[in-house]
This record gives structure tokens, C-alpha cells and sequence, in this order.
């Protein structure tokens, strides 16, 4: 009996508890941008002009270009997190590098999308601005707490060792990642769907 | 028997996990069975809360035309009431059951993220003061617990009522939500070695039931909160005609939660039945998988019935055919537990005590309310009989039956386990009674009121109605229910430190939190119990075999703040996981969380800013050490 308890110390087999944990917060995440997504098609289907009447229609080429970018990010940040795992500390940090810049890149020019808007109409004006602020504005910000941890994660394996808790943190960061560039596609459809 | 190795290891366990006693560790603990005690005290404070406030409702009612008590704060008082029941007391109180007893029932040493535990205590205590502190201000929540618009809109609603309603409650799910996510990782993680899926302990399903609704469930009141005060604040439009917006996008996204809510509310509840039934019954639970079956389907099917709280709105015939068979199918995971319940005790040798007769006492309740919300889900009733007093007596009955008298059940049955003494068994009889009488006293009658025709959520009412003496009888139960209550928190107080010791295992029960000593040390178990039935603390070789591995040092995990991971199907071992210590981050963090709302709510934007960028550096501290450092 005791032979067939002995703990596999060495062996990690499982998942890190941090990494279901982030599953957990993506899951209820998915469902707060549902229900903002479900609010502006159930109010859209309730009104006669989309965008209403004096309000320019969104922009599309811009927000898809960003959009693409943020996306591409996924891809340092999947190799930080295989590099990470494999006690690979330098290829580690340079993903998160490259995960950061072009997801500020995204940040910085959906900001300006969003200044622009502002200045033409505002948030104040009808449902529809409020919705695509709301939306896309939750969506920055997700975008924008992602970057200020990766940098935190980037800052403490550059200066420090790679433990195995920074590696769980990296690893479920890379997860969140990945969830919120698949978001950037949703929200994007949706804000740009009366130009389509 | 104890040999040389066993004492060591035990020595070795106590010094790692033992927490100085003092106002430091009463403000860094993370040890869940310290939070779990705060939780239960906590709720039960806002239960006191929300009871007091319902006997003052009952006192202006007692008579026609009474004085005592104006509209203006009746409305405060119902939407207080509501909310605080709701919110603030049963889910905490059956969190805090759940803090306590699912690590221990699975045979853990803590929840998995044990600092993001204590975070989601001080959130909670926070967003309670912070609800409750709108009185001192005069402008507590007034618009009922599900905050309608337009009436909760900023046109008829000026004052800061509802912005305490939709700030606190967005601060209170972040507790919510760091709770939920904190159970299914435990529950699904860390089991004892041998507790595959099919020898979860019900109580432990229904805690993990519960919490997927939370996840699922909250984001969609959240985003009404945040709509609603973005429209109030800021001056979007969501809800408002005039700008394109629809008042019944909250009703849909309130219900959306609202109705998953009620289970929410009620599978933990019925986890602790579950739980008592067999023990007192004295045999196994039948169907015992139909049951954990029941248990998660009930949570899913939760999720479609929300419409048929607005089935008097005016949607199209098709959807209410929907719902309305949605709301019929819930009944057939109900019905399966209560047969599984009723089984068990029939084909047992029921043994009645205190704790037993509250369960009693709830199935009984639960009965009438089913039957009564069945007669809802019939459509015509539904419209003939909204906003009356008989929608009043039948959430109560489910409410209150289905979740209070659960609750009392676990107190008594508990007590022991947390704090290794008995209740006194007579005053505890007697306060049942009290409470049961009082209960069917209070809210029966209002059935009756509610078919005279007496609305909800007014005042007072006229003489000529002919409602005075019901009003009456409901009163004189609802004081009766309150000496009940009382008897109750006389007899906690009393036996915490009076009561006749309890010894490990005073039910002969059979989960695991039995299989250690009241009150259970810090690190729980002295060696990880390995499991083989659904029943494992009436496996008595299992038992022992665990004593034995103490004695050799297995399992006993002493290197540090460590507990066993296990894979989520069968429970094999897969690693040991390090757990982190006493922590100030949870408390900082939920400061710095309550200096936001309140520099929001106060609308110094400058200063919610600054509220924001402390909530970085918290989280920050808080990875600063890293568990094993
Ligand atoms: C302690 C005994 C209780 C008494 C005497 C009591 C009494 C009342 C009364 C008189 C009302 C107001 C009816 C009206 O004028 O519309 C009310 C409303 C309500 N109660 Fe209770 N109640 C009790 C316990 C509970 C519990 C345990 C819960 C929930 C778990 C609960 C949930 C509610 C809710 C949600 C409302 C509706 C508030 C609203 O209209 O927004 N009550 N209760």
C-alpha cells in the first residue's frame, strides 16, 4: 500500500491550481462581455436606425488593422509560456517583451480610434455610443491590465530567478492572453457590424 | 501506540502551521477554517440586520393605518431587507460553511488559493459596511432588491440610494467571484487520495454547483450594475426611451442572474441536507449519485428559467410557452433529491435530534413552496396574482424554508466540529419549535393576503380591507419566529463555552471533517486520509490505516505549507502543492478596493483614480513572496 502512495515529488503532472484558477476567471470574463454583447444586439433589434440618425457609422479599417496586431501577440506570448515551463528564462522574457509592445501598440491606437469618436459624438449622445464606448472600453482595459502584469512578470524574471511560481504565473497569464485576443474578435465584429 | 516518528511529525506539522495568536494574525491569517468561522459570524450579523429590519416592516403592518413607520423608509427598509437576506447573509453563511467544511470533508489542509480566500472575506466584509453605511447617510437603497428601471434611474431616483445599491453590490462580486473560483479549484483539485467524481461528499457538489452558477451567473448582474451607473453617473444611456435605450434590458439581464440566484441560494442549502439526512438516518444515502446528478442539473436548468420572472411584461406567446415548460422541468431534479431524502430516512432507523428536526421542519416547508411555485409556472395564475402578498408568502416559503432552515440545521449540526462542544439539546428544541411555528405563523397567512388582494412593498393598508387580523397573526409569527432565533444565538453563546464536550466524532457521521478532532488543528489531518467509499469516516480500517501511516511519517507532507493535488477524475496523486503563510496583501487589497467604491461613490474622480493605482501596487505586494520563500 504505502509503495503505491509515495508522492511523485519531482513529477509535475498536473496543471498549476493558479492555472484552473484562470480558466475560472476567463469563464466568468467570457460571460460578462457576453451579456454586453447580447445588450447591444437586443437593444440594436429595437431600433430603427443603427447607428441612429447623425451618428457616422464606425470605422472599420483601422480598428480590424489594430486588431490583427493584438492578435499576433498571441504568438510570443505562447512561446514565453512553452519557454517558461521549460526553465528557458531568456526566451521567456523576450515573449513577454514582444507580447507587451504589440499589444500596446493595440492599446494606444484603439485609444486614439476611441478619442476620435468621442470628439465627433461622445458616449452621451444615444445608446449606441454608450454601447460601443462601454464595449470597447472594457475591452481596452483588459487589454491594458494584461500589459502592466506581463511587464510585472517581465521585470521579476529578468532581475530574479525563474521559480516555479513565476512560471505558473506566466503560464496562466499566456491563457488569459490567448482569451482576451479571441475577445478583440467579438468586440470587433461587433462595434464594426452597421459598417458591414 | 504513538511511536517516536508519529510524535515527531506532529511536532514538525505544529510549528509549521501554528499561527501566534495576537491582532497581526488576526489581520494576515489565510487559514480557512479562521475565515470560514468569520464568515458565519458575519452573515449572521447581517442576518440580525436584515431581521431587524423585517420586524420593524412587520410592526408597521400589524394594524391598519399604523403610523409608525412612513414610505419613504418602508421602501428603504423592504429593498434593505431583501438585499441583505440575498447578498449578504445566505450565500456568506453557506460560504462559510463551505469555507470551513469542504477542505476538510475532501481531506485538505486549506482551499487552494488560501490568500485569495481571506481576500474574498474582507471584500465581503467591506461591501457589507459599505451598503449598510448608506443609512448613516439617510439614502439607503429604495427601489426593492431588484432595482427596476426606470424607477432606479437617475430622473426618479436622485439621490445616492442607488448608486450604494449598484457599487456595493459590484464590490460584493468580486468576493463572489474569487469565492467560487476558490471552491471549484478545491474541490476539483485537492480531493484526498481515492476520492474519485463519484465519492465527492453531496455538500462538496453542491458547493461546486454553486459556484459554477456564480460564475456563470454574476457577470450579468454586474453588467447591469455598471450600465445602471454609467447611466446615473456619467449620463450613458442603456435604459432610457428618449435615448434609444430599454428599461427591460435590466429586467432581463437582472433575471439572467436572478433566477440562477435562487439556486445559488439553494443548493448549498440542500447540500447540508444531504449532508444530515444520512447520519441521522444511520445508512448510506440511496442514490447517492442520482442526487449529485440532481444537484448540478438543477444548477444548469437554472439557467433557462429566467423569464418567467417577467412572465407579466408582455413577451411573445412562444417564448412564455418556453419558460413556462423550462419552469416545470425544474421540478424533476427537486423531486428526485426529495425521494432520494425521503428514501433514506424511511429505509433507516432515524435517530431525531436537534439538527434532524430542522430538516425536518425544511421539507416540510419546501413542499408547500414547491407547490406554490408550481401554481406560478401556470402563466394566467402568475398575472392574476403579481406584486400580491402571495408572491411575498411563496419566496419565503423557498427562501426562508429552503435556505434558512438549512442553515439552523448546520449551526447545530456544526457546533461541535467548530468548536468542540455540544448545544444543549433542550434549549435547542424548544427554539426549533418556536422557529417552525413562528415561521408557518408569519408567512402563511400572508397566502391569504396576497389572494384578498393586499399588494407588496406598501406602507400600510386601509381598515375597510378587512386584512387586519392576517396582518395581525403575521406579526404576532414573525416575534414568535424572532425568540426562536433568539434561543438560538442564546444557546451558541452559551455552549461555545459551557456546552458539554463534543469529542471528534459526536454524530457518528460519516465525511471527513469527523475523522479529526474538534476543533481540528491548523494542518486539518496529521497524515492526508486516503479514501475508498462515499462514506469514509464509517470505513473504520481506513481510519486506522491513516493513524498507522502517521506513525511512519506517509502522507504527513511536513516540508512545509503543503497539501495534495489530485487529478480531478479518480483522485490519483499528482503532486504535492506548497501553499503560502500568514499574508497582510488580502486586507491591504481589500482597502485599497473599498477606498475606490468610496471615492466613486463620493464622485471625486481624481481620488478614485488614485483608489485605482493603489490596487496595482497591492496586488503588486501581494506576489512580492512567493510561497516556499
Ligand atoms: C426573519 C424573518 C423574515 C421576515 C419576518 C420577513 C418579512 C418580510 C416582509 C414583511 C417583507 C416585505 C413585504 C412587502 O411589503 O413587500 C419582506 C420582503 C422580502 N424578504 Fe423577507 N422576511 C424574513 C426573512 C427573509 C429571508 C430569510 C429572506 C431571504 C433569504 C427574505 C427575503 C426577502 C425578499 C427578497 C423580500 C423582497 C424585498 C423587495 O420587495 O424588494 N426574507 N420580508
Amino acid at each position: 500500500m504505502s509503495e503505491q502512495l509515495a508522492v511523485p515529488v519531482a513529477l509535475q503532472r498536473g496543471r498549476p491550481l493558479g492555472y484552473w484558477g484562470m480558466l475560472m476567471l476567463i469563464a466568468t470574463e467570457a460571460v460578462l462581455f457576453g451579456a454586453i454583447i447580447a445588450s447591444y444586439f437586443y437593444i440594436r433589434f429595437r431600433t430603427p436606425h443603427w447607428p441612429p440618425p447623425g451618428v457616422p457609422e464606425p470605422k472599420v479599417l483601422h480598428p480590424l488593422l489594430f486588431t490583427i496586431v493584438l492578435i499576433v501577440s498571441s504568438l510570443p506570448a505562447g512561446i514565453a509560456s512553452w519557454a517558461a515551463r521549460r526553465q528557458l528564462p531568456g526566451r521567456a522574457a523576450w515573449g513577454l517583451f514582444a507580447t507587451i509592445a504589440l499589444a500596446a501598440i493595440y492599446a494606444a491606437g484603439t485609444l486614439v480610434v476611441m478619442v476620435h469618436a468621442w470628439h465627433k459624438v461622445g458616449a452621451q449622445h444615444d445608446a449606441y455610443d454608450s454601447l460601443f464606448f462601454t464595449l470597447q472600453g472594457a475591452h481596452v482595459a483588459h487589454v491594458a491590465a494584461g500589459i502592466l502584469i506581463n511587464l510585472y512578470l517581465l521585470a521579476k524574471i529578468s532581475r530574479g530567478r525563474l521559480t516555479q511560481y513565476r512560471i505558473n504565473g506566466i503560464w496562466a497569464m499566456s491563457l488569459y492572453w490567448h482569451f482576451v485576443n479571441i475577445l478583440a474578435v467579438f468586440v470587433l465584429l461587433t462595434t464594426i457590424s452597421p459598417s458591414l | 501506540m504513538s511511536t517516536v516518528v508519529g510524535r515527531e511529525e506532529l511536532q514538525r506539522l505544529e510549528s509549521i502551521w501554528a499561527e501566534k495568536p495576537g491582532l497581526r494574525t488576526f489581520l494576515t491569517t489565510v487559514d480557512h477554517k479562521k475565515i470560514g468561522t468569520r464568515y458565519l459570524v458575519t452573515s449572521f450579523a447581517f442576518f440580525v440586520a436584515a431581521g431587524l429590519e423585517a420586524l420593524s416592516m412587520r410592526t408597521q403592518l400589524a394594524v391598519p393605518d399604523a403610523g409608525a413607520i412612513g414610505p419613504k423608509a418602508y421602501d428603504e427598509l423592504f429593498s434593505m431587507h431583501g438585499t441583505t437576506m440575498i447578498f449578504l447573509f445566505v450565500t456568506p453563511m453557506l460560504n462559510g460553511f463551505g469555507n470551513y467544511m469542504v477542505p476538510l470533508q475532501i481531506g485538505a489542509r486549506d482551499m487552494a488559493f488560501p490568500r485569495m480566500n481571506a481576500l474574498s472575506y474582507w471584500i465581503y466584509l467591506a461591501s457589507g459596511i459599505f451598503l449598510y453605511s448608506s443609512f448613516l447617510l439617510g439614502s439607503a437603497p429604495n427601489d426593492g432588491w431588484f432595482n427596476y428601471t426606470p424607477l432606479a434611474e437617475k430622473a426618479f431616483t436622485p439621490g445616492l440610494n442607488i448608486d450604494f445599491y449598484n457599487l456595493g453590490l459590484l464590490f460584493l462580486t468580486v468576493s463572489s467571484t474569487v469565492g467560487a473560483t476558490n471552491f471549484l479549484v478545491t474541490i476539483f483539485k485537492l480531493r484526498a487520495p481515492g476520492m474519485s467524481l463519484n465519492r465527492i461528499p453531496l455538500f462538496c457538489w453542491a458547493m461546486a454547483a454553486q459556484s459554477f452558477s456564480l460564475i456563470f451567473a454574476l457577470p450579468a448582474l454586474s453588467v447591469a450594475n455598471i450600465f445602471l451607473e454609467l447611466e446615473r453617473r456619467f449620463d450613458f444611456h442603456f435604459f432610457d426611451r428618449a435615448h434609444g435605450g430599454d428599461a427591460l434590458l435590466w429586467q432581463h439581464l437582472f433575471w439572467i442572474f436572478g433566477h440562477p440566484d435562487v439556486y445559488i441560494i439553494f443548493l448549498p442549502a440542500v447540500g447540508i441536507v444531504s449532508t444530515v439526512v444520512p447520519v441521522f438516518a444511520r445508512r448510506s444515502m440511496i442514490a447517492h449519485d442520482w442526487l449529485a446528478l440532481a444537484t448540478m442539473a438543477t444548477a444548469f436548468i437554472g439557467f433557462g428559467v429566467w423569464v418567467h420572472h417577467m412572465f407579466a411584461t408582455g413577451l411573445s406567446n412562444v417564448t412564455y410557452a418556453f419558460y413556462s415548460a423550462a419552469s416545470m422541468v425544474i421540478v424533476i431534479p427537486s423531486g428526485v433529491q426529495i425521494f432520494g431524502w425521503l428514501a433514506t430516512v424511511l429505509k433507516g432507523r432515524p435517530v431525531i435530534r436537534s439538527p434532524f428536526l430542522y430538516i425536518l421542519g425544511f421539507i416540510v416547508t419546501f413542499v408547500i413552496g414547491g407547490v406554490t411555485g408550481v401554481m406560478f409556472a401556470a402563466i394566467p395564475f402568475d398575472q392574476q396574482i403579481t406584486d400580491s402578498y402571495f408572491v411575498v408568502a411563496h419566496f419565503h416559503y423557498v427562501l426562508f424554508g429552503g435556505a434558512v432552515f438549512p442553515i439552523f440545521a448546520g449551526i447545530h449540526y456544526w457546533f461541535p466540529k467548530i468548536t468542540g462542544r455540544m448545544l444543549d439539546e433542550r434549549l435547542a428544541t424548544w427554539s426549533f419549535w418556536l422557529f417552525f411555528v413562528g415561521f408557518n405563523l408569519t408567512f402563511f397567512p400572508m397566502h391569504i393576503l396576497g389572494l384578498l388582494g393586499e399588494p407588496r412593498r406598501v406602507y400600510t393598508y386601509h381598515p375597510g380591507f378587512g386584512w387586519g387580523l392576517w396582518n395581525l397573526l403575521s406579526t404576532i409569527g414573525a416575534f414568535t419566529l424572532a425568540v426562536g432565533i433568539l434561543g438560538t444565538v442564546v444557546n451558541v453563546l452559551w455552549s461555545r463555552s459551557a456546552g458539554a464536550a463534543a469529542g471528534d466524532d459526536p454524530w457518528g457521521a460519516n465525511t471527513l471533517e469527523w475523522a479529526t478532532s474538534s476543533p481540528p488543528p491548523e494542518y486539518n489531518f496529521p497524515s492526508i486520509p486516503v479514501v475508498h467509499s462515499v462514506d469514509p469516516n464509517w470505513d473504520v480500517e481506513d481510519r486506522r490505516d491513516d493513524a498507522r501511516r502517521l506513525e511512519h511519517a506517509e502522507l504527513t507532507l511536513s516540508g512545509g505549507h503543503e497539501t495534495i493535488g489530485t487529478d480531478w477524475l479518480d483522485a490519483d496523486i499528482e503532486e504535492i502543492h506548497e501553499g503560502p503563510s500568514e499574508s497582510p496583501w488580502p486586507l491591504l487589497l481589500a482597502l485599497t478596493l473599498s477606498w475606490f467604491f468610496v471615492a466613486f461613490l463620493a464622485g471625486h474622480w481624481v481620488i478614485a483614480g488614485i483608489g485605482v493605482g493603489l490596487i496595482a501596487v497591492a496586488v503588486g505586494g501581494w506576489h512580492l513572496k512567493e510561497p516556499g520563500e
